[in-house]
Formats: structure tokens, C-alpha cells, sequence
């Protein structure tokens, strides 16, 4: 397989009050291969979005380095640029949101095509109706506007917008979470149709442990903007090795009656990532925590084959 | 839409102002065939006549026909109002969108400019302006073919003057205004995704943002249109402004101040014109801001 994206040592710091320094995404690296679901799992405030935001170069990092398809994303120049708008695209959680309320079917999916000069003013209409077939919308959808679609419908059209120009890669930001759970299944196996049909890779961001248990390949899971564990998914739920994916795991309400679960009950909030604590981020809240966690920070490393654990019990 | 049409008829005074601009329009557009004499013909004979029913609002110092002069001046007004904020307007929209969607310095130095701006009391630097400008000097600035065509439109070098005058110093609310909303639409879902796509700049500001932006623009720009026939006419009051004897509200007015002592009728109407007239407008302007969006404003 193929690397398709990657991300060195990426950063994102805003800045906060008063001189202050908000660490949004610290340190992050991972790549995802062609044709692979890259699931990103983490509590809200983690910097799962803010991540995807900056692997599309929607905002700048502070530092890092970004690889699209040995493309540098942020030194990219204006050719380079247009390849990668039509390699890599977004979808984003509110639906709503994410289209134009004056602008119709037609306009909003059309405009992909017409940017990206993948189609001529004739042929858009017939363009349009086959990307919206394609997501399961028929043709009287072209000449609506958003708010005349249900949640699912206008999830659909950010889809076919997103596909428009034929991506190798989808970033998925919490799909899912704005949309009725009857409706997730659905615009989730469109997802998986549409990977199958044209190789499409997917970074997954999501909190809903199920949705990445069942669609992803590979899991990151996010605390604090800092990755603490990345494995495969099926490694991932059968054994957890950071205290912070255990509690996550034990959190997922289990569907069989009666079955005992150990659940892990985590102490006190997130911390604001304005006050990162010191050492390993986790530590004031970890049930193992032990000598050196609140002095270094654990290095990202690999603990067993294929399993990248960011942890002092693992070192 | 039709939510939108909704709300603004539940507002009845809305309503009634709509009615009356829309009169206003009528007037202004027919005041050749509806204005019973010729507004600057002389008529020695009639000098300074009260209301009667040869002529309904009596007649001036020269015997001019007062109905038939503040027919022909609403026309000015309108003008002055509409052509004055339209250049308000886009200079607005241009200063506001550059300084919100830019931001940066770009944004710190617009907006320390329009500080300034709103810091020299207006009318007091239009009189300046005014004073110092030669009404003809836009013509000369301007492309041949579009002073050609205001020359037709507007004939009066003055007004055109008073028209940019007023223009170039009211866009600050508007730029204000559409700053904000540049703020924050342009951190929206939509324009996000417009970039992932790669849309240009302009493609963003234009098509994206800028269209969802314009209505608290429309609601500024009403209202602009009353402050500026107020402007105008107070112009014209003090002399400054359309120069007899084009007719003009304001400067119908200044006469009848020489003669408030014999002749109420010079005072009284086109006073009550342009009171009525400034009234309107805000009625419209703030029924429109209501229905638009009440949540936008507060909750007035």
C-alpha cells in the first residue's frame, strides 16, 4: 500500500489571553495509506477538527510538516495547490453549516466542478445529476435550496460536493453526530459504497467508538491535541495499552443485557489545552499513574509490533 | 421570503411608510404631468399668495407655485437620497469586506481609519468640502462618458457635488457593518468548504460571503436615505446646497424663513415634506430590520 498523507511533528498553537499559548494540536504524526479509513477518536476540545482543518490547509500550522501524495502541503505553490484541492477533500459535521443557504443544488455541487475545470458550463447539469445519483439523490434535488432537505439529504449534497473532484482522500469531521441515529447508518454505508467503488482513503474523526470500531482500519486516539495510541482498530478494542483508551473502551455502552463490564471512571475535566499539565498530559486524571508521569512527557514510540503507545508504562 | 413578507406586514406603520415612499416615488417620477404650473415661471402678480384653490399651497416671493416647486424638489430629494447612499453603500461594502475578510493590518488600519472618519463631525466637514470644491470638478474627474451621462441625468453641477459629498462621508456605518459580518461568516462551515475546493479570493468574498451579508446592509442603507435628504435640505437651507432656482425642499425652506412673518404656508410645507418624508423612511428601514431578522438586532 501506498503512503497517501503524512504528517510530521504538526502543530497548531493559537494564541490566548493575555500572552498566553493554546496548544490545539502538539506534536502530531501519522500517515495514512491509499484506500485506508484512518479513524481519529478523542473527547470534544481534543483538536480532532482543528487537525483536519490543517491537513486540508484550511488554517496554517505553527510547525510540522504536511505530505499529500509527496506533495508538501504547506509550502505547496499554486499548481501544487490545485492538485491537492482535488486529491483531498472535507466533509464537515453540521450539514447545514456546511453549504451556502442562498445557493442551489446545482451551484453548490456545480461550483466543485466548475473551479476545478472538470466540467464546462454545458455539460454541468448533467454532471451534477450523475454525482447526485451517485449519493442517492434524484435529479428535482438540483434546483433546491439547503433548507428544503432533511439532515441526511444535506449530508448527502456536502457528500457529492466533497466527490466532485474525484479525492483520493475524504477528512470526515464527525459526520455522523449531527444526524439522526437511523440516518447515520445510512450515510455511513454510503461512505463505505463509495470507498469500495473508487479506492477513496478517509480520515474518520468521530467520537462514537462504534462508528470506528466498524468502518476504520486504523485508530488514533487523541487527548489533549497530543496522540496517546495508534494501532489497528481490531488490536485497538480487543486490548487497549494507554490507561486513557481503557477508560474510553470502558465508557462504550455495551448492547447485551446483563453483560458485566469494568467501567473506568476517569476523575475531574479535560483540562483547558491553555494549561497543558506538565509531564504526560493524562496524568492527573490516569488510574496507573506512577513516579515519572507528572515529570516527562512519554515519548510516542512503538511498544509492540504495530502499536504506537504514548506512555510510561511502555517505555 | 415569505416569513420575511410576513413579518414586515404585521408591522402596520412598516406598511404605511412603504405606501408613502412608494407615493413619493409616484410623485417624483410624474411631477411634470401632475404639477399644476411650471415651477419656475414668474408671476408678478400673485406674489406671496396664501393657500387657495387656484394654488393649493399659495405661492413664494417671486409668485412662484409652492405645490408645484416641492413636486419638482422631491425629485432632488429622492435623488440626493438614493444616488448619495448607493455610493455610501459600495464604498462600504468594498472597505468592509477587504477589512473582515483580510483582517491583519489591512483590517487595523481600515478600521483606525473610519475612527477618524467618525471623529470630524460630518456636516460640518461636507460644509468644508463644499465651500472649497468647485461643483464642476467631478465632471472633470470622472470618465467622459460618465459625466456625459450624469450631465444629462442630473444637469445641476451642485447637486451632483452634494451627492458625493454626502456619498463619501456616510459608508462608515455600512463598512462597519459588513466588517462584522465578514467576521464572522468567513470562519463558516460553507466558505470552509468553498476553500477545500479551491475557490479564488474574490470567488469567496463574492459569491459566498458578500451574499449572505446583505441584509443588514439594505436596513443601514433606508435608513442612510432619510439622513441624507435631511442633509440636503439642510444644505439647501443654508444656501450651500441646489441652488435656486432649481427647486429643492431645503431651499424653499430658506425663503420662507425671510418671510415666516407674512407667509406661514413657506415654512410650514416643505418642512412637513421633508419631516414626513425622514419619518417614512425610518419607519420602512426599521420595519425591515424586524423582519429580516429580529434576533439580529437585539430583540428591539
Amino acid at each position: 500500500m501506498k503512503e497517501l498523507l503524512r504528517l510530521n511533528n504538526v502543530k497548531k498553537y493559537f494564541p490566548a489571553k493575555s500572552g498566553q499559548v493554546l496548544r490545539a494540536v502538539d506534536d502530531v504524526s501519522f500517515s495514512v495509506n491509499e484506500a485506508q479509513v484512518f479513524g481519529l477518536v478523542g473527547e470534544s476540545g481534543c483538536g480532532k477538527s482543528t487537525l483536519g482543518r490543517l491537513i486540508l490547509k484550511l488554517m496554517e500550522p505553527t510547525g510540522g510538516q504536511i505530505y499529500f501524495d509527496d506533495i508538501d502541503v504547506i509550502n505547496s505553490n499554486r499548481e501544487e495547490m490545485s492538485r491537492i484541492r482535488k486529491g483531498l477533500q472535507i466533509i464537515f459535521q453540521d450539514p447545514l453549516a456546511a453549504l451556502n443557504p442562498r445557493r442551489r443544488v446545482i451551484d453548490a455541487v456545480g461550483e466543485a466542478l466548475l473551479i476545478n475545470k472538470i466540467a464546462g458550463k454545458g455539460e454541468l447539469k448533467g454532471r451534477v445529476v450523475h454525482l447526485l445519483q451517485k449519493v442517492g439523490l434524484d435529479s428535482d434535488a438540483l434546483y433546491k435550496y439547503p433548507h428544503e432537505f432533511s439532515g441526511g439529504q444535506r449530508q448527502r449534497i456536502c457528500i457529492a460536493r466533497a466527490i466532485a473532484v474525484n479525492p483520493r482522500l475524504i477528512v470526515a469531521d464527525e459526520p455522523l453526530s449531527a444526524l439522526d441515529v437511523s440516518i447515520q447508518a445510512q450515510i455511513i454505508n454510503l461512505l463505505e459504497d463509495l470507498q469500495r467503488d473508487s479506492d477513496l482513503a478517509y480520515v474518520f474523526i468521530s467520537h462514537n467508538l462504534h462508528v470506528i470500531e466498524h468502518f476504520s482500519d486504523v485508530v488514533a486516539v487523541m487527548y489533549l491535541g497530543r496522540l496517546v495510541e495508534k494501532c489497528r482498530t481490531d488490536e485497538l478494542f480487543k486490548e487497549p495499552l494507554h490507561p486513557y483508551t481503557e477508560a474510553l473502551l470502558s465508557a462504550v455502552p455495551e448492547p447485551e443485557v446483563g453483560k458485566k463490564t469494568r467501567r473506568i471512571v476517569l476523575e475531574g475535566d479535560v483540562p483547558s489545552p491553555v494549561h497543558i499539565p506538565p509531564g504526560c498530559p493524562f496524568h492527573p486524571r490516569c488510574h496507573k499513574r506512577f513516579e515519572p508521569c507528572d515529570k516527562t512527557i512519554p515519548a510516542f514510540r512503538e511498544a509492540k509490533t504495530g502499536r504506537w503507545v504514548s506512555c510510561h508504562l511502555w517505555e | 421570503m415569505k416569513l420575511f413578507w410576513h413579518r414586515f406586514k404585521r408591522n402596520k406603520l412598516a406598511v404605511i411608510g412603504g405606501i408613502m415612499v412608494l407615493t413619493l416615488f409616484v410623485i417624483a417620477a410624474l411631477a411634470p404631468v401632475i404639477a399644476p404650473y411650471d415651477p419656475k415661471v414668474i408671476d408678478r402678480n400673485q406674489i406671496l399668495e396664501p393657500p387657495s384653490s387656484k394654488h393649493f399651497l399659495g405661492t413664494d416671493d417671486l409668485g412662484r407655485d409652492v405645490l408645484s416647486r416641492m413636486i419638482y424638489g422631491s425629485k432632488i430629494s429622492l435623488a440626493v437620497g438614493f444616488v448619495a447612499i448607493g455610493l455610501a453603500t459600495i464604498i462600504g461594502i468594498i472597505v468592509g469586506a477587504l477589512s473582515g475578510y483580510y483582517g491583519g493590518w489591512v483590517d487595523r488600519g481600515i478600521m483606525r481609519f473610519i475612527d477618524i472618519m467618525l471623529s470630524i463631525p460630518t456636516f460640518f466637514l461636507i460644509l468644508a468640502v463644499i465651500a472649497f470644491i468647485d461643483p464642476n470638478f467631478w465632471y472633470s474627474i470622472l470618465p467622459r462618458w460618465l459625466s456625459f451621462m450624469l450631465e444629462k441625468i442630473i444637469m445641476d453641477p451642485n447637486i451632483l457635488n452634494i451627492m458625493i459629498v454626502i456619498g463619501l462621508t456616510s459608508w462608515m456605518g455600512v463598512a462597519r457593518l459588513v466588517r462584522a459580518e465578514f467576521l464572522s461568516l468567513k470562519e463558516r462551515e460553507f466558505v470552509l468548504a468553498a476553500r477545500a475546493l479551491g475557490a479564488s479570493d474574490l470567488q469567496i468574498i463574492f459569491r459566498h460571503i458578500l451574499m449572505n451579508s446583505m441584509s443588514p446592509v439594505y436596513v443601514s442603507a433606508v435608513l442612510g436615505i432619510a439622513g441624507a435628504i435631511l442633509v440636503e435640505s439642510a444644505l439647501s437651507f443654508l444656501g450651500l446646497g441646489v441652488q435656486p432656482p432649481t427647486p429643492s425642499w431645503g431651499n424653499i425652506l430658506a425663503l420662507g424663513k425671510a418671510n415666516i412673518e407674512i407667509a406661514w404656508w413657506l415654512s410650514v410645507f416643505p418642512g412637513l415634506a421633508i419631516l414626513i418624508t425622514v419619518l417614512v423612511y425610518n419607519l420602512v428601514g426599521e420595519g425591515l430590520r424586524d423582519a429580516i431578522d429580529p434576533r439580529l438586532w437585539g430583540g428591539r
